[in-house]
């Protein structure tokens, strides 16, 4: 059961072509892992996803729904979540607060309620106080939650991102590059935590250089070249995949070596 | 008539290009809307009066009104010049990484200054001016073209099409592009971003100070405000052109000027300050990009 | 290279202080000129000394715990205020304080928008204008009662709010600053012109004073009725800021990419922060109006708009309480200096570029800073 789904999905930058003819399909409760070189379109795709990028061509699907060229937070309430490749969290406001941001669509009270400020206003906001903890417990920081956003290690603030992402209550997560700057220590905790994410029903698709992480977590793996997808499978066709060891693989091992 | 009007909306049309491309030259830049440009205009107003003033009182005028008139020009220039740099050097660079409001209210702050700085030095009333050897018309197929109004639209073209070659031609100008499309990449090939910056505020000002000068020959009065409105409508035309694009802001500038010139003739000149606003909100609404400008998608 | 850096940029800040001498001479003369190359040299060559007092004054200021005291200070000083008019010889202090009032509610109104969300309005006080003249024109010509007057001129005010707004705020970039800049110039110029409606610059004069069961044509029970309607304004705009609009609005301040991925409509959120905050600028002009009985266009001119966007800077952007601050601090100070009045927008611009590059937090949120770090340690 596919969740997401592109048809014929085109994207380009002036004369370069960012996304070309992409066809590919993402199963309901899976984890798929997009990899590629670096510039071959992986955060092109997701930004076409989430509505930043307007494709010049093709289709984009969220279950039935088509939501190709629809305003990013449209599509963010249509249920799906995104992380940034550079961390993007708001300074000047704790963890908790940050969190509490992304609740919004989930918050449901009105103008008014906000000034008299009545039982369903606290309800609400208490109910939402509660996720969000919830969620930083999940991603295993709640400690740091009246901590500065911005003022944490590299690590953490990748975790809240995710966490901020989660609180949303998408049905699919987009994560880019998560592990990007992590030590091994906290990438090795990174996976287990993604696996969780999955594990509660959430579709989860990551963008990852860290093929480690890539072939022990992913259930279906999508392979990127220059905006062309160029193979697909389970972790261990990828893995001997002749192209994809020739154009990326190879020169992943090289660098690992 | 028509044509009449049409020569003398083109003349003031020039001033607003002159004045518009310091605006879309630091907006392709920093993006960044420099509300202090408008009064590099006006002090090149006043330094024009101020420095014939004084070529006046040592009999330089009298002697040589060409030299004169000349030297007027290359100094107010290069005043106008060392403000612009300066103002960026004081007001913006110390905020480059701010907030995206910081350097705005500082220019709103810098351009409130300059203005009563001027109105503290000089008074708040108009300052009036008059240049008898450029009071002359020529006339072509009926049409009465002043000497000024003759200068002003060479001097423009001239200074325009420099301009162009400039940006298009030379290495500096190409850096200059460079930092416009990424910073961070212009400055990893070895660009001075520090310089180019700097260089834009100083052309701009080079500019606004050429369309001050005439302007206060062409009105023959100036007063402390006319900045303020005329940098208004300046970034009006610098949007209709496309913000960011150099042909844009010269079109636009031609554009807003003939627009206003025939609303104030045949419609109302109480109103004459009330067109540019009107277009501005029509472009915004219907092409936002403007007339020549592209919608760049932002990286994420 | 570091070294070298460093010596560099030295020479180029002297080069800048010789410039700026050069600069002024055709303004001022050689011998002011001459007056001020000194004096900025002296503060050149003085500047790191300069630097050590003013972070120690900081060090020692920074000893006290105002938080602690906020509410305190806060009903200490609401107290004074609200028993200042029935003293005797309050007269004159009366009307100044009443006008504090009237400012607060602005730059409370202008802080939703521009310290909150992160537009920048150059235009305020042209919505104070049309508050003040929906109401006076309404009041004069019709018999409508005040309070339903009242509310018909601040919803005209924000209805014109988000006409103005709308083709601005649609796009990305700081198009809203031109916008209400060339706004409120249009207003002057309608608000000059149109005599039949307006009477020009000679303004509209025969402005009933509020009526809510009694006439409030007493200085001192417009004072009370502006101080109750204050409260009310701020409180309301407090209750706003701490709910997901508020947090809506901070969002879009700092990162619009962000909010947009995190399913707030950005642009529908700037357009209720720009109407919300217009509705402020209504009712301020409503009171404005009502109280003097008087309006004319020299009252909402762009510097009254700079007036208003300083306090808002000066208190702390994004922090109510420092916008009521900075209402105080505005409007009192130059009360108190009445001779400087010639040259004090000169000190207004001066002081906005030095805020914005030295205090960028304003006042009230420098000191919260200083808190914050003294708590930590
Ligand atoms: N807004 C944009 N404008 C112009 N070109 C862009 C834009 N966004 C991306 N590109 C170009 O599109 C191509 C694909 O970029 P993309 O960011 O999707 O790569 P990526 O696969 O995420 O690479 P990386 O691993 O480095 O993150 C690159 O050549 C990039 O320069
Ligand atoms: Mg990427």
């Amino acid at each position: 059961m596919s969740i997401i789904r592109t048809v014929n999905l085109e994207k380009n930058f002036g004369g370069l072509k960012a996304l070309s003819n992409l066809n590919l399909s993402i199963n309901k409760g899976s984890i798929t892992s997009i990899i590629g070189p670096n510039g071959a379109g992986k955060t092109t795709l997701f930004n076409c996803i989430t509505g930043f990028n307007k494709p010049n061509g093709g289709d984009i699907f969220l279950g039935n729904l088509k939501i190709t060229g629809q305003p990013p937070h449209l599509i963010a309430r249509s249920g799906i979540a995104r992380t940034f490749q550079n961390i993007r969290l708001l300074s000047d406001m704790t963890v908790l607060q940050n969190i509490m941001v992304s609740r919004h669509i989930n918050l449901k009270y009105g103008f008014f309620d906000c000034i008299f400020r009545n039982k369903h206003f606290f309800l609400q906001e208490d109910i939402s106080t509660q996720k969000a903890m919830k969620f930083l417990d999940f991603m295993g920081i709640s400690e740091y939650c009246h901590h500065l956003a911005t003022s944490l290690p590299y690590g953490i603030q990748k975790r809240v991102e995710i966490a901020r992402a989660l609180s949303l209550e998408p049905e699919v997560i987009l994560l880019d590059e998560p592990s990007a700057g992590m030590i091994h220590a906290e990438t090795m905790s990174l996976m287990s935590q993604i696996q969780k994410i999955r594990d509660i029903g959430k579709t989860v698709v990551l963008i990852e250089h860290d093929m480690n992480l890539v072939m022990s977590i992913s259930d279906w793996v999508i392979v990127l070249n220059y905006g062309v997808m160029i193979a697909e499978g389970t972790p261990n066709e990828i893995k001997n995949n002749r192209q994809v060891i020739e154009t990326y693989l190879g020169f992943a091992h090289e660098h690992l070596a | 008539m028509f044509i009449q009007q049409i020569i003398n909306g083109l003349t003031l049309g020039s001033v607003y290009s002159l004045i518009a491309l310091g605006y879309t030259m630091v907006y392709g830049i920093l993006e960044f809307i420099n509300f202090a440009h408008g009064e590099i205009y006006m002090i090149g107003a006043y330094l024009g009066i101020i420095f014939l003033t004084f070529f006046t009182a040592v009999g330089l005028t009298t002697s040589n009104i060409y030299l004169s008139l000349f030297l007027t020009m290359i100094l107010t220039i290069a005043f106008c010049c060392a403000y612009g740099y300066l103002i960026e050097r004081v007001g913006y660079r110390p905020l480059r990484y701010a907030p995206r409001l910081s350097p705005l209210i500082s220019a709103i702050g810098i351009s409130i200054f300059l203005q009563n700085f001027v109105m503290f030095t000089q008074g708040a009333t108009d300052k009036v001016i008059r240049v008898e050897a450029l009071d002359g018309f020529v006339s072509v197929w009926g049409i009465n073209l002043s000497y000024l109004q003759v200068a002003i639209l060479t001097v423009s073209f001239v200074v325009m099409i420099g301009l162009n070659l400039f940006v298009n031609k030379t290495k500096i100008g190409t850096a200059m592009r460079a930092t416009a499309q990424d910073k961070i990449m212009a400055s990893l090939v070895g660009i001075d971003i520090n310089m180019i910056i700097s260089l834009v505020f100083v052309v701009g000002a080079g500019l606004a100070s050429v369309a001050g000068v005439m302007v206060a020959g062409y009105y023959g009065l100036v007063n402390y405000h006319i900045g303020y409105i005329a940098g208004l409508k300046a970034f009006t035309a610098a949007v209709l052109g496309g913000i960011g694009s150099i042909q844009g802001a010269m079109i636009g500038g031609l554009i807003l000027g003939i627009v206003e010139t025939l609303g104030s003739a045949y419609v109302s000149s109480d109103y004459k300050d009330v067109y540019a606003f009107l277009i501005l909100i029509v472009v915004l609404l219907i092409k936002p990009t403007g007339l020549l400008g592209q919608r760049i998608e932002d990286k994420i | 290279m570091n070294n070298y850096i460093q010596s560099n940029t030295h020479l180029i800040r002297l080069f800048n202080v010789l410039l700026i001498s050069i600069l002024v001479l055709p303004f001022i003369g050689l011998q002011h000129s001459a007056t001020l190359l000194v004096v900025l040299l002296v503060v050149f060559f003085l500047k790191d000394y300069l630097k050590v007092f003013f972070s120690s004054l900081a060090l020692s200021f920074s000893g006290y715990s105002f938080s602690r005291y906020k509410k305190a200070i806060l009903v200490v000083s609401s107290v004074i205020i609200l028993i200042i008019p029935i003293m005797p010889y309050s007269q004159y202090a009366t009307d100044v304080i009443t006008l504090c009032l009237i400012y607060v509610i602005l730059a409370c109104g202008l802080n939703v928008i521009v310290g909150m969300t992160g537009l920048l309005h150059l235009g305020y006080a042209a919505f104070y204008a049309i508050g003040a003249y929906s109401y006076a024109l309404l009041s004069i010509n019709t018999g409508i009662p005040f309070l339903a007057t009242a509310v018909l001129s601040i919803v005209i005010t924000s209805f014109i709010g988000l006409m103005t707004a709308f083709p601005a705020l649609r796009l990305k970039g700081d198009y809203l600053a031109i916008v209400t800049l060339g706004f409120g110039e249009i207003l002057r110029v309608i608000l000059n012109n149109w005599q039949s409606l307006t009477n020009g610059p000679n303004g509209l004069s025969g402005i009933p004073a509020p009526h809510v069961f009694v006439d409030f044509t007493d200085a001192r029970m417009m004072f009370y009725l502006t101080a109750v309607v204050c409260f009310v304004s701020v409180f309301i705009i407090l209750r706003v800021e701490r709910s997901k609009i508020g947090r809506a609005w901070r969002c879009i301040k700092e990162d619009e990419t962000v909010a947009l991925a995190m399913g707030i409509d950005v642009v529908r959120y700037k357009l209720i922060s720009f109407v919300f905050g217009s509705f402020w600028a209504g009712l301020a002009g409503v009171l404005y109006a009502s109280k003097m009985g008087f309006v004319s266009p020299d009252s909402f001119t762009f510097l009254e708009s700079i007036l208003i966007l300083c306090m808002v800077i000066v208190g702390g952007l994004g922090n109510t309480y420092g916008a009521i601050i900075g209402a105080f601090i505005l409007i009192c100070i130059p009360e108190i200096l009445r001779d400087i009045q010639t040259f004090r927008m000169l000190i207004v611009g001066l002081v906005l570029v030095l805020l914005v590059i030295f205090l960028p937090k304003g006042i009230v949120g420098s000191i919260k800073d200083v808190n914050h770090t003294n708590s930590k340690s």
